[in-house]
Parts: structure tokens; sequence; C-alpha cells
């Protein structure tokens, strides 16, 4: 209102300046009614800005996965809805199986590759029975046991190998193929529910050359009618590509065909190999060009940076005077363990270092091809979207709850083993929108306004902006200050006024579920007159009244966790933590990039639960204990 | 699963003794798998109990009501649930208005006395025109201004002293208030949605006692329309309508026979009774309560509607004089009329805290207790927006939704008293602990007095009572599990005592994140002596700011942050969160005893508060300007040799 008032008083000026009025000019009483000041009292009318947060994973595979369907997952994504909505439900294994609270939102991303496959093996289509392999396959599965096992081990390796019998595929632009995209897309359709439960549209790309994870999922803004015009981009040449580039370029024809939008979000960096936020192309060795980092922004402005396969924010090596960097890290090897994780792999890999990379490659390129911002979701395998340590099911169904389940490994080539307990119990996104539907959900993932969670339902507001002070951080209504004087998690920092130095206004309230919070930090990334990258870690709010030690650290919140009964107190930490923080080390002529990571007290991990629930003694080297997390996007500064 | 077993093999080994088996007993071994044990990994599967709260008001008026059409109320039954639900409106007054978070459910509860009269007139219905006086108002109405407010209080005035018009009344059976009933029950149907949001349909039947004693109670259906349709509400205007009680519960006995459906009703202001609403004599009879009144009543009126606009009454400092906390929101000038004066021996059979003790005085002589009840608040606001929250507060009717001068008019006066603008208390929202939003299981859990009041914070509260909670519990990470497990929640009456041992509560209150830190948990205790006398005491249980209780017994305040030029405060005093296992004390296996929770909060600004600073504006110092908001939960009952 105040701007059409000022632009209305400009043109009037204008206008009795010269004679060119149209009507002889009123006098201005006659005008007063005219800019009725908006009449405000209740405090919650007329916002426009997003008062709640969504949860959600955007990462989930069902039995219509290859891999998950070996693996013994026989829930479909009906099931996943289903169980997201808050239902219970019998889990492949038979036990029974609910969420604490219901979710709002769920991407089901079955790989593309073959997808569909598995279910129709299970239930012997005549299609794959006419094939000797698909027969012999289906009369193992049916006798059960080991011999169903042996048929995962067969599928899996086969398709890994390229050696996947032709006639069992199921490839795009096949009958198979469109029924199982069909039956995906019923799925989403049949349980979207605007204004209460958002079911989006979605698969994953899993491009792996080499072992080496590229994998996006891509999320669909659109309803069936449109994400029905073309079948899921896969990787197998010659209808696929394992390049990201071929991916986009699918995504662009896409859009183009049907007027519908996607995005895409990488995960598991930590698996591959140093490609995944690189500077260098990976596929040619070459420098990126303007148009790789543009075309990269344009559809990937999310990455996964924490689930089942390791978290993903730092790396110990990168960040060694962080003491929570080393959290459920997964850095033997790229994804099946056919190469070795070398050192200088892993600053292409977390995405604490991939935003710096970000930042060095705009200063080349004139445009961050790595301006993302952060989710978490589960990658699980069961039709189960569970992140809870005391509500774990497991990356497949072959790791379902057991009592042997910690002591079977996940995956083992050589020496190297994926042990099961490492697996984490991990994460959700959580969203910012103005309301639970497709729309609002993606246009909020698109401008970053999200944040990852390895599970806990932690709330949290972090915003940016030159003139933040104390008193605002006592505000009662925190996020109208934080919208009104800066911008959201995500954004860019609005042009600097004056000779200020950045102030960031973050706040987080815990799960009421899960532990007390001990910690806010802020973690800024900048790169300085030479073009190197660096990283500060900055404690902003903490909780029981603790000093900074002389080593300027915060002294440890103590743990409460009793790992015999799995359990634990908010004796320690607080439920709620909110501060206004000022960079004190600004420099005005470097790029810098800012992010919260708020920390919970310590509570028991889901390893304890098991151990716990089962009576079983697990060995010393099983962590017990977990210190749950969330990261926020970033808020970018540009000079 | 347990239970199945142990009936299983006591029926084997009961065949198998005589030589009358059907078939030989297999071995032990081979019924091993026949009863697996339930496999439970998932701690959220398999849970019968309540684990979410829901949040509505049991008690909102539209338009549809004649006092709040009078009063300038233009919104209607549609509006009424589109707010609740969370959704932006328009409020009669012209200011744009919403909740900070939906309601769960709502109750849109109209006078039934002329249930639709005033839309009619408002809108120059044919009926109403042809009727002379109808003529006559309509048109005062169309010019507006002081001629359209003369109009309104000529028929508030007529209808309060029974002169109004009978060729105008709506009276039951009529084709216009059938159709206003039918809209009613039409706009609930259409914004019922199971899951996600309960409309329930109810109505407000409005019995007020010569010379103008508030009886007033909430009818509320667990019925869709199909059976709500078979019948009318229930009015207070004779012939059709009484003013009493029994008249009433006779009147819901009859739909439930009639439509197999199920009603419960909910008395509120008894401060406005003057000693009416929980009375130890029957006020129609003149004569003691029977068993029958007894029986009759707490089959009907499992709950209590303790905090409202119009005061709260959960406990008055006369009947109260060590609680500290009893005068809160006060209003204590007379019935509702103000035409009769509050006398001090009225207070006992008016207030929740001493209705709960009369309760046990009744049940001690009859064997049954008529006041047995749980407790809600809800806001009784006329406007057709359900706000209780003190930054939001939108007033009793259209006539005192937010402006500059809206604290310094009376809004209810007579030539003894008034009750200024300012005394409008910003209260109350119903929590209610149900398994699912629906009409059937929210209202089962009214039933089961599954239930607690606020004057407006959404503080979620637990409180359970049984004979073996110890002090781990309250660590316990699913205190609703080991609650329901060892005790029975709010409503219930405690199980039978095992020999020897006092009571133990487990409590605890999470904080409204929008709203104050939390001040401290008491538990208070009714109980009947031996002499028969009514007793109370109010425990402090647990407490934010490490504070230690005085030499007088009595906990330090907490303190005050309130802000008032600001209309602000800040959560640096008291605790986001609370929880403990209490035993009594003083406990009496001989002595029948109630007991309950009450959750403070720390100050916070009053509504008056925000006003004043929104509007710029000075209020006069009796005014007051913060307040300490709280929950009262429904109680749990011991009964001797239960």
């Amino acid at each position: 209102m105040l701007r059409t008032l000022v632009v209305a008083v400009a043109v009037a000026a204008v206008s009795t300046a010269t004679t060119y009025a149209q009507d002889p000019v009123p006098p201005a009483e006659t005008l007063e009614g005219a800019f009725k000041s908006q009449q405000h009292y209740s405090p919650y009318a007329g916002r426009n800005f997003p008062t709640q947060v969504y949860w959600g994973d955007t990462h989930l595979h069902t039995g219509m996965s290859m891999d998950a369907g070996a693996f013994g997952a026989r829930l479909n994504p009906k099931d996943a809805y289903r169980f997201a909505l808050g239902e219970e439900l019998t889990s492949s294994t038979g036990l029974q199986v609910k969420l604490s609270r219901p979710l709002d939102f769920l991407v089901v991303a079955d790989h593309s590759d073959n997808m569909g496959f598995f279910p129709r093996l299970y239930a012997g289509d005549p299609g794959m029975l006419a094939d000797p392999t698909g027969k012999r396959w289906y009369q193992m599965i049916k006798e059960g046991g080991q011999q169903g096992v042996q048929v995962a081990t067969e599928v899996i390796v086969a398709f890994s190998q390229g050696t996947f019998p032709e006639a069992l595929a199921s490839l795009p632009g096949s009958q198979a193929y469109r029924s199982a995209w069909d039956e995906t897309i019923e799925a989403a359709e049949m349980y979207n529910d605007p204004g209460r439960f958002t079911a989006f549209i979605g698969y994953e790309w899993t491009s792996n050359t080499a072992g080496n994870n590229l994998h996006r999922v891509v999320v669909y803004r659109d309803d069936g009618q449109k994400a029905g015009v073309m079948e899921p981009y896969t990787t197998l040449r010659p209808l696929g590509s394992d390049n990201p580039r071929d991916l986009w370029s699918w995504m662009q024809t896409y859009e183009d065909k049907t007027g519908g939008r996607l995005l895409a979000l990488a995960h598991n960096g930590n698996l591959s190999n140093g490609i995944m936020f690189p500077m260098l192309d990976s596929f040619t060795g070459e420098p990126f060009d303007r148009a790789y980092a543009e075309t990269r922004m344009k559809w990937e402005p999310l990455y996964e940076v924490t689930q089942i396969k390791g978290d993903g924010e730092a790396h110990p090596y990168l960040s060694p005077t962080d003491e929570f960097a080393d959290y459920e890290t997964w850095d033997q090897g790229n994804l099946d363990l056919s190469t070795l994780k070398q050192d200088e792999m892993l600053q292409y890999e977390y995405a604490r270092s991939g935003l710096q990379i970000g930042l060095q490659l705009e200063q080349q390129l004139g445009v961050n091809p790595y301006k993302f911002g952060m989710v978490g979701s589960t990658d699980s395998h069961t039709g189960l979207a569970t992140a809870e340590e005391e509500n774990f099911f497991g990356k497949h169904s072959g790791a379902e709850p057991s009592a042997e389940r910690y002591e079977h490994p996940m995956a083992k080539v050589g020496d190297m083993v994926y042990e099961s307990w490492s697996m984490v119990s991990s994460g959700y996104a959580a969203v910012w929108a103005t309301e639970n539907t497709r729309e609002a959900l993606f246009d909020a993932m698109k401008r970053r306004e999200t944040y990852a969670t390895t599970g806990p339902r932690i709330l949290v507001r972090f915003f940016g902006g030159w003139e933040f002070e104390e008193a605002d951080a006592m505000n009662r209504l925190p996020a109208q200050v934080g919208y009104t004087k800066g911008v959201p998690m995500g954004a860019d920092l609005p042009a600097r006024a004056g000779n200020a130095a950045p102030t960031f206004l973050v706040a987080a309230l815990k799960d009421q579920l899960s532990g007390n919070l001990d910690r806010i930090q802020i973690v800024k990334g900048w790169v300085d007159g030479d073009g190197e990258r660096h990283e500060k870690i900055y404690d902003v709010v903490w909780s029981d009244d603790r000093q900074v030690g002389r080593d300027g650290k915060l002294s440890p919140v103590g743990n409460t966790v009793d790992v015999a009964n799995a359990t634990w107190t908010n004796t320690i930490g607080a439920p709620e933590l909110i501060t206004v923080w000022t960079d004190p080390d600004f420099d005005p002529d470097h790029s810098a990039v800012y992010y919260a990571r708020v920390l919970e007290i310590p509570t028991p991990r889901w390893t304890a639960y098991e151990a716990e629930r089962f009576g079983i003694t697990m060995p010393a080297e099983v962590p017990m204990t977990t210190q749950e997390r969330a990261y926020t996007s970033p808020i970018w500064y540009t000079p | 699963m347990l239970r199945n077993l142990t009936a299983a093999t006591a029926a084997a080994l009961l065949l198998a003794s005589p030589g009358h088996a059907q078939d030989p007993v297999p071995p032990a071994e081979a019924l091993e798998g026949a009863f697996k044990a339930q496999q439970h990994f998932s701690p959220y599967a398999g849970r019968t109990f309540p684990t979410q709260v829901y949040w509505g008001d049991t008690h909102l008026h539209t338009a549809m009501s004649m006092d709040a059409g009078a009063f300038g109320n233009r919104l209607g039954l549609e509006d009424a649930y589109r707010f609740a639900r969370g959704q932006e409106v328009t409020a009669a007054t012209g200011l744009r208005v919403k909740l900070s978070r939906p309601l769960d459910f709502l109750v849109v509860a109209d006078h039934s006395d002329n249930m639709g009269f005033f839309p009619d007139l408002f809108a120059g219905d044919p009926g109403i025109l042809a009727d002379s006086t109808g003529k006559r108002w309509y048109g005062m109405i169309q010019e507006g201004g002081e001629r359209a407010v003369a109009a309104a209080l000529e028929i508030i005035n007529m209808a309060s002293r029974g002169t109004f018009p009978q060729s105008l009344y709506y009276a039951p059976e009529s084709a216009a208030y059938r159709s206003a009933w039918e809209a009613t029950v039409r706009a609930a149907e259409q914004f019922n949605d199971p899951g996600r949001f309960t409309a329930f349909i109810g109505y407000e039947w409005t019995s007020l006692a010569p010379p103008g004693n508030n009886l007033h109670r909430v009818v509320v259906y667990r019925d869709g329309g199909d059976k709500a349709m078979q019948t009318l509400p229930f009015t207070m205007f004779p012939p059709v309508g009484s003013v009493h009680p029994e008249d009433l519960w006779t009147v819901l006995q009859t739909y439930e026979n009639k439509t197999g459906g199920r009603l419960l009703a909910i008395p509120h202001n008894g401060n406005l009774s003057n000693g009416m609403m929980f009375p130890l004599i029957n006020p129609v009879t003149g004569d003691a309560l029977t068993r029958e009144y007894a029986a009759t009543r707490i089959r009907w009126e499992p709950l209590v509607e303790v905090t409202q606009i119009k005061g709260d009454g959960e406990a008055h400092p006369l009947l109260s004089p060590d609680d500290e906390f009893a005068d809160y929101e006060t209003w204590d000038a007379g019935n509702l009329n103000l035409s009769e004066p509050k006398a001090p021996d009225m207070l006992p059979y008016e207030y929740g805290r001493s209705a709960l003790q009369v309760g046990l005085q009744v049940e001690q002589r009859l064997g049954v207790n008529p006041y047995k009840f749980g407790m809600i608040g809800s806001t009784d606001s006329h406007t057709s927006l359900a706000t209780a929250a003190e930054e939001n507060f939108f007033g009793k009717h259209s006539g005192s939704e937010p402006g500059p001068a809206r604290w310094e008019h009376p809004v209810l006066a007579s030539d003894d008293a008034t009750i200024w603008g300012w005394e409008q208390v910003s209260s109350g929202l119903a929590a209610v602990w149900a398994t699912e939003n629906t009409r059937e299981a929210i209202w089962d859990a009214m039933k089961r007095r599954e239930v607690y009041a606020t004057t407006g914070p959404r503080m979620m509260v637990r409180f359970f009572g049984g004979w073996e909670f110890e002090e781990a519990d309250a660590l316990n990470r699913l205190p609703a599990q080991v609650g329901y497990t060892k005790g029975v929640p709010m409503g219930a009456d405690l199980p039978p005592r095992p020999s020897g041992g006092a009571p133990t509560f487990l409590v605890g209150a999470l904080k409204d994140e929008l709203s104050g830190n939390l001040d401290r948990i008491q538990i208070i205790k009714g109980w009947v002596d031996a002499d028969g006398e009514r007793r109370e005491q109010v425990y402090d249980v647990v407490w934010s700011d490490g504070r230690v209780p005085g030499a007088d017994g009595k906990l330090p305040p907490v303190g005050n942050t309130v802000d008032v030029p600001n209309a602000t405060w800040t959560n640096t005093i008291g605790d986001p969160e609370l929880i403990t296992v209490w035993t009594d004390p003083d406990f009496d296996p001989s002595q029948r005893a109630v007991y309950y929770a009450r959750v403070l909060e720390i100050p916070t600004p009053r509504w008056t508060a925000y006003d004043a600073k929104r509007y710029g504006i000075e209020m006069s110092d009796d005014v007051p300007m913060w307040t300490q908001e709280r929950a009262y939960t429904s109680p749990i009952w011991y009964t001797p040799g239960q």
C-alpha cells in the first residue's frame, strides 16, 4: 500500500508541474479517503510470508525400485503415502509400524532404471515367465529363503555389470515401463490432498558410473496430466545417460513440451569420489563454462545433505577444528566400494566445501553453480519414511529391525565393509511454505527456504540483513521482524547499506519428542583475496549459561544418555534458543556464505534402542549416542 | 494377547483333567507357534490411547443468534467455520482477522430462542415485513446509525422482558425456525471433514431463571444431520420451552430415544447464576437434590465451561482466601442481567472448584455425584470469531470489536452495577485428548472427560493418577505411555486402592510456543472431611527457575517481564516445560477426594495492553494490563472403598 501511495503522489506532482494534466487536480483534502491505511489489528491477518514449516521426505523408495524389491520390499507407492500420512502399516518383514506424527509431504522417488521390474517378477508376470532367466528367477523366489536371496544378488549384479537380460529389462517406451510410471503417478494423484498432504510425483535418476554416485531425485510441481506426458529419464544408453547435463536437457524438454516445472536434488556426494561438486567437469576433464553453472543452478536449487548413507554437511579432514564435523561419516570409498576414498576427493563431496567452491567458481564464471539450499531425506528402500532413532526401519527390507541387523554388512568388497550399524537414521526435509500444496512447497524449495534435519522436527528460523539488533531476538513475532528487516534462509543478503556488517536473526525450538538444544552455530564460508577457500564456525547462542574457554571453545553440553535403557533426560540443554549475531570478521570485498547449524543434546542412537529392545550387546565400536542436528539453507553475500 | 493366552491355557487344563477332552492334548512344544507374541518394535504402532490434543471452541455465536445479530454481527455460519479453519475473514466492523493457527474443531452454538430471526429481519424477509412492528424495525435498521441501534435495543429488551411480539417470535415448529436450524445443520455438514476438522452440530439453550440467573447450556451432537434434523432445538420460552434444566434433559432423552443419536450439554457462567448453577437445593422444587436429579444431570452434563469472555469460573477469592491466584478475571457483580447483586453465600454454588466439592457432599448423601464434571474453556464470542488470544481479541460481540473506545464502553449495565468493556476476558479454549479428529472421537473424549480448559494459550497438559507412579516416570521419554499403563487420565476415577499407599499423579505441561513460559503446575485437592465439610488445598508441585518456597510455605512469584507500553514480554523467566510426579502427602483413605491440575504461565500482556499500544491510548488505573494465563485439567476422583 505504501509503495502505491508513493507512486501516486509522485505522478500527481509531475502532473501539476506541467500543463498536460488530464483533469484539474483536486485539493488534497478530497483525496484523503482515496488511500485508506490498511486496518491492521489482528497480527495474523494480511501476512503473506510462510508461518508454518512442513515436514517431508523427498527421497523414498518402494518395492517399485528394482533394488528395493530385490531386497524384499513389498510395499508399493500407495503404501508409502499411507504410512507418511500417519497410518499404521505392516512392514515387509511383518512388523507393525507407525510414525510418531504424520509427515506433511512425500516424494516417492523410485529408481527410473528398471522401474517396476521386481513387482512384475514377484507376481509371475507372463512376460517374465516367457524368458528362461525370468522363469528361473521366479521359481527361485517362490522357493524363498536362500534361493530368493540368490535371485536378489543375481539381479543386482547383472544390472550393475550391464549383463541384465534385455528381454526382462523394464525400459522407457515399453508397456511394462509405462504401467510402472502410471502406477507411480496414480498413487501420487490419489494421495495428494491440497492443504493437508502433498504427494509429489517424482523419481530418482541413478547415475552411477564406475560406482561414483551422482544420483538426483527429480521432483514435479505438476499433476499427473503433465507428468504422464514423458516417462522418466534413465541412465542406460541409448535412451538415458549418466551425465547430469543430459538429465538437465531432458528436464528442459519436459518443461518445453508440457509447460510443467521440475527440479532435481543431488545426494550422497560422500559416495561420489570427488565428482559431486567438482572444479572441473568430471566427464570431460575441462573447466566449466558459464552455461554449466547457469544450467545446474536452474535445475538444482537444493542438495540432500543428510540421509541413511551418511551425513554430508562436513568432513573432519576438511574441518579439523570443528569438533562436530565427524558426524555419521561414510568415507571408505564410492557407492559400490569399487574405489577407495582419497583425501583430495573430500573437498568436492561435502556441502560445506561445495558452497565455498561455488564462490570460487562464481569468481571465475560470474555464476555460482553450487548455490544450493539444504534438505535431509531418508533414501529408505522400505516404503517407510522413518528417520527417528527410536523408530528406525533401516535402509532396505533386509535391514529392518531384528536382533541381527546391526552386524550384517550392507555392502562388502574385499576388506571394505559398510556395516549395518553405521546406517544413519536420517533425515527429513523442512520447508517454510505458505500452504501445504505441491505448488507452494515446490516454490519454497525453488527459493531454498528449506532446511535439513537428521530426523527430529526442530523448528528453525534464520534471517539475514543489515540492521537486526539484539531486541529483535526478544520480539514476540520473530518471523515478522525477520521478513521485514531481512531475508530468510536460501536468499541473498540485500544490497549493503553503509559500512555495516551483516546481522543474522536465528532461532530454534526443540522437537517436543526429542532432545533439548545444545547450541546454535553459524557456519561462514568465504573466498579471500587470493581466491582461497576459508571457513569459520561461530557459536552464537547456547544453553546452560556455559562460558567459552580460553581456547575459544564452548564446553560440551554434557550427556544424560542412559545407554542400557535407551533413554535420556532433558535436564541439560534448552528447549529454545534465539539470538541476533553480527559477523565480527566481515570483509565487504569477500564473497561469503552463511548457514546455521543447530545441535541437540546427546540422545540414544538407533543402535541403543536396538540393543535394549532385543537384549543384545554390540561391539564397542558401535556408537550408542548421537547429537542430532539441523542445517539451514545458506544466506549469501556478494560484494 | 496375554489375556487370550491365559484364558486358553486355563481351558486346556480344564479339558485335560477330566476324561472329556475333544481331542488329545498336544505337547506344549507343538503349540509354541500358536500364540506369537505381538511384535512391537515401532513405539508408535499399536497405541490405542490419544496421542494428540485437539483445540476447539464449543461455544461460538454467529449472526444467527438474535443478540449477536442485533449487536451488529453480519458474519454467518460459513464465516465462523472458515475462520476457525484458519482462513482470513473480514470482521463485522471491517477489520481483517485471522487466527494464529487453525482450530481443530468448532461448535457453533447459536441461541435456540429466536434462532435466525435477525438475519431475516436484516434481509427484509417478507414474513417479517408483513408484521407492522417488523416493518418498523426493518425501516429503522435500513436508516442505520442511531435509529438502527435503537431498533436493536428495543428487540433485545423486549426479548429479555418477555414482551417480544408473539407474531414475530421464531418459535420452534415455525417454517422460519426450521429453516434456520436446517441452515445450521447444513453448514456443519458442509465443513465437517473427518480426520482434519470437526464441525459439531449444536445450539445454546439459554435458560434465564428469574430474575435473570444464568443457567445456560450448550448442547453438542455426536451425530450427523440425518439425525439432528429429526427434532428441533429446545428453547426456553413457554409453552414449547422451559427454563428448567430437568426439562432440557427430558428433551435430550427424547431425542436419543427417537433417533438413536447421542447428545451432551455443557453449562457455563455459573458466576452469573447467583447460586443456581451447582445447587444443593433444587431451585425448582425447593427441596434437596434427589438421586434422580443427580443421576440425570451427570448422564447429560459431563463437562463445565469454566472460563470464557464473561469471567473465569474456576475459583473465587472469597471461597479460596489462601489461593493467591484465585482472583482471576472475576465477574461477581451479580447475575447475567445484573438485576440482582451477588451475595457471598451464592458463591459456593457457582465456581468449578467448590462445585466439585459440593458434588462430593451430595454423593455422600445420595450415592451419586451430580457435579462430577470435567473442565473446558470456550469463547462465547458473538462475533462468529473464535478468538481467545490476548493479541488477537475480537471481543464479546461486534459492538466490542477492536477500537480505541471499546475498553471504556459498558458491556452490561443496570441501576446497580456496570461491567466495562475492559473487563471482558480473552478466554478460552477447549483441549481434547482424542484418538482422531472426528465428531465421534472428540465427543467420546468429552463424554469421558479427557479434556482441559485454557484461558487461550495452547499449552499441552497431561495429568494421570494412579497408585504407583514414581519419580523416574517423570523422566520417561513417553510419559503418556507410562501414564496410561500405570494409571488413569484426566477425567477418570482412580483405580481401586491397593493395600496401603497414597495416590500418585504424573503431571506435565509444555508451553504454547507463541505464548509465555510456564510459572508452575499446581494440584488442587478438594475433599469432604469427617464432619461432611468441604475442604480444599492447593499444592505447588513443580515450578521454574529453581525457586525455594518461603517460611510461609508459599512459592515466591515467578517475576514479571511485561513491558506494558510496548505490549510485549520476554521468556527470560519461567520454563518452557514442566513435569513431575506428586504423591498426596495428606491422604486419608476414608475421605472422598477430587484432584485437578492448574498450570500457570508467567505474566504476559493482557488484551488491554495490546489495545492501548495499538491505538495509542491511556486506560485508567483500574484496568489490568497483564495477565497470568492458565490451564485447568479435568479432575481425577478418589472414592473410598472403590
